[in-house]
């Protein structure tokens, strides 16, 4: 339709990039300027001071202070931007012996690390080397490293190597954003196990307030509305995960990790970096997200915040055997779908019961698409245990 | 390659691959799945009953064109016993509206439907040119928006028809749930991917097309050979939303079902309790639905007829200038007092009657 018919808000609603700055720092008012954030001036140290007390804003938001029970934190690093900034900070704002927090007590912190290099030729990403994540790690005294294969997701019992299994299961998605997507969800889902399995009650995701509104928009844009909320915080089986950058911009932050000489080990843009019939979603979104982060500064926290007030409609009896989610039973799912799309022949069988979202990833296709229809899917571990048993 | 044969029929030669599912289909066997899943949505969603009056939104444009040849078409095949209505407004804009209108009448013709043309300068006296000549380009859209709504709603009173449906497509649908997101409109996000809308006593809107992707609507039109006016509107200077439709676009290269999936996700959560959504209640000098005193219209009118445009219209820290609802010191133009069609009030009275305590 004419696009003035779909009736959204004007654009007057949006604020525009505010031009004419001062030099000197908004906050202290004294000292030269550093940065310009969504078109205000800071300083370094009030730069500095501004992510320390974000992230310990969000940390007590969701680990009681002062509480009696004691908790078991686990960080997920990738070697990205996010998680290197996660683990200075909770190692010198929570953890460290000479300035640490009296509000919370730690028995001990764990660092994750997934290992995808079964599939760097898949992925088209190569990760840092397993001695560059050890010596990252090990630099902070008080941290104990985890590191843990992507093929530890499948059955190590069976006769077909966990590897094999991942690349199978990897292989049967015909687009490339559903690999992405997959690779994800894998990595997700052994984070979420591997903290559960050290003892883990809290569980921190690197992503900020960029990252995390481009992970939301394309999981919408690849049909997981109903679990868009798990993005920002989820619970499971006791294990709570957060992203405690979640109130910075990639700015703010690449700027810490540049003042404090950290080093940033992994780029997750390389996972995405294809063009055309086979780029994903999230890449796509990234492009888009940060195109508009010029023009408009507030999109990325915009985002964040509609996404936080939505939550999933009606009932969601059943649980998705592969991402875990929530699902309408799936008698509900099959209702719809004639009024939205007949199709010529039934579509392949998706492998097991899984949500509208997982389902697409194994249906559906586009132009560049090469089916490997009939062969058998292999499912990742959990898929075929029931849930309480986990 | 050899030519390939149509996968639904076997038979007969495949000319098309239907962009929402890739399948490939012939030219009768397109029609027949792009109207059977129109007629699939219409009776999921138990939009009709039999005896209704429908007002089909008509611009002249394809969506519109095409909804107007499917209603038809679908009313006669399974006798939804509707009595269809075309309605249109005629926004005054010149090399536009008056061309697109042209098309409407022979649609009038072709299709054997009664036709209702309302304009904005019966209605408020202006019409978009001389609006765009008071306040610009910058908020136009604004104006004609807000004076559409209000002058849909009356023309399906005029008619006596309490429902009317539009031409909004899939992709229309999938780029407004990621506008609200990006724009953070929680109350439309909420209603945005919903087929019908319905308020308290407001008119029954209807999207029967939401399912049908636009390339498969002008693929639709194009084999029909439909008759209808394909130029976009003059004042339409929305950069943002111009952002988010390439935006679509191109994910539906990488992935051609991401329509769907945006309107599933968008169908699949609701706005958290807390959020408050205003309560409605009656323009006090025009009588139709208002969340102030005034309605939006009067407000905007109000603001055109004292030469303040301003007047209503949102500031960039998402303020709003009121004005009290005070008599207008001059002969100022209002709008005539909205009346709800006879239909409704006959539909009210009845519940009204069922609901009462025994
Ligand atoms: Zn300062
Ligand atoms: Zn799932
Ligand atoms: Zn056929
Ligand atoms: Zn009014």
């Amino acid at each position: 339709m004419a696009s003035c018919e779909i009736p959204v808000g004007g654009e007057e609603r949006m604020q525009k990039r505010r031009k004419g700055l001062g030099k000197t720092c908004i906050k202290c008012k004294r000292d030269a300027g550093a940065l310009v954030l969504r078109g205000l001036v800071y300083c370094r140290p009030c730069t500095e001071a501004l992510v320390v007390q974000r992230f310990r804003k969000v940390i007590d938001d969701h680990i009681p202070p002062n509480s009696a029970s004691s908790s078991i934190l686990a960080i997920a690093y990738s070697g990205g931007l996010g998680s290197t900034l996660l683990l200075e900070l909770v190692a010198n704002i929570l953890g460290s012996s000479s300035t640490r927090s009296r509000k919370h007590r730690w028995d001990h912190i764990d660092v994750i690390y997934v290992d995808q290099s079964a599939i760097e030729d898949l992925s088209g990403y190569q990760g840092p080397s397993s001695a560059e994540v050890q010596r990252i790690v090990t630099s902070y005294p008080d941290f104990r490293l985890t590191q843990v294969p992507l093929e530890a997701c499948f059955d190590e019992g069976s006769d077909v190597q966990p590897s094999r299994l991942l690349r199978s299961h990897i292989q049967s998605i015909p687009t490339r954003t559903g690999m992405v997507d997959s690779i994800n969800l894998l990595t997700r889902r052994l984070l979420e196990r591997t903290a559960k399995s050290l003892g883990a009650t809290h569980l921190i995701l690197g992503r900020n307030m960029s990252s995390l509104s481009i992970a939301l928009l394309s999981n919408i844009c690849s049909g997981r509305g109903a679990s868009i909320s798990d993005e920002t915080v989820a619970s499971w089986n006791g294990l709570l995960s957060f992203n405690p950058l979640r109130d910075l911009g990639s700015k703010e932050c690449a700027s810490y990790v540049y003042w404090k000489n950290l080093k940033v080990i992994s780029r997750v843009n390389s996972l995405e970096d294809w063009s055309g019939t086979s780029a994903s979603i999230s890449h796509l979104t990234r492009e888009f997200i940060t195109g508009l982060e010029r023009d408009y500064p507030s999109t990325v926290s915009t985002i964040t915040k509609t996404c936080a007030k939505v939550s999933p409609r009606g009932d969601r009896p059943s649980q998705c055997s592969l991402c875990y989610r929530p699902m309408k039973s799936a008698t509900d799912e099959d209702s719809q779908q004639h009024a939205v799309a007949i199709l010529a022949s039934s579509p392949r069988d998706a492998p097991g019961t899984l949500c509208y979202a997982c389902n697409v990833l194994f249906t559906s296709s586009n132009s560049k698409s090469l089916f490997s229809g009939g062969l058998e899917v292999p499912m990742p571990i959990w898929s075929s245990r029931p849930a309480d048993l986990e | 390659m050899p030519p390939r044969t149509c996968q639904f029929c076997q038979n007969a030669r495949a000319i098309i691959r239907r962009p929402k599912t890739g399948d490939h289909v012939c030219k009768e066997c397109f029609f027949n799945v792009f109207e059977t899943e129109v007629h699939n949505t219409i009776q999921e969603a138990k939009l009709f009953k039999p005896g209704d009056r429908v007002a089909i939104g008509a611009s002249g444009g394809k969506d519109s064109t095409v909804l107007a040849h499917v209603m038809k078409t679908l009313n006669e095949r399974y006798d939804y016993g509707l009595n269809l209505f075309l309605l249109s407004i005629d926004e005054g804009i010149t090399g536009y509206r008056d061309d697109s209108l042209e098309t409407v009448k022979r649609n009038q013709q072709q299709y054997d439907l009664p036709l209702k043309i309302l304009s904005y300068k019966e209605l408020y006296g202006w019409t978009m040119d001389a609006i765009v000549e008071q306040v610009g380009r910058k908020n136009n859209c604004t104006f004609c928006g807000v004076f559409r709504r209000q002058a849909l709603d009356r023309g399906a009173a005029s008619l006596n028809v309490d429902h009317i449906v539009t031409g909004h497509n899939a992709d229309d649908i999938a780029e407004t749930v990621l506008m609200n997101i990006m724009r953070g409109d929680i109350a439309r996000l909420g209603r945005c991917t919903l087929i019908c809308t319905q308020g308290e006593d407001t008119i029954r809107r209807s999207k029967p097309l939401k399912y049908a992707y636009e390339k498969e609507i002008v693929m639709y039109a194009y084999f029909k050979k439909l008759d209808y006016f394909s130029t976009e509107c003059i004042y339409s200077p929305d950069a943002y939303r111009g952002h988010a439709r390439s935006f679509l676009k191109s994910l539906e290269v990488a992935r051609p079902s991401v329509i769907i999936d945006i309107i599933r996700s968008g169908e699949a959560f609701e706005v958290a309790q807390e959020v408050v959504i205003k309560e409605q209640r009656k323009c006090s000098r025009c009588g139709y639905i208002a969340s102030n005193e005034l309605c939006k219209a009067c407000t905007l009118l109000e603001g055109l007829e004292r030469g303040i445009p301003k007047l209503g219209i949102r500031d960039g820290k998402r303020k709003k200038i009121e004005i009290e609802a005070t008599e207008p010191d001059g002969p100022l133009r209002t709008i005539p007092m909205f009346k709800l069609p006879s239909v409704m009030e006959n539909s009210q009275a009845a519940r009204t009657e069922t609901t009462a305590p025994s």
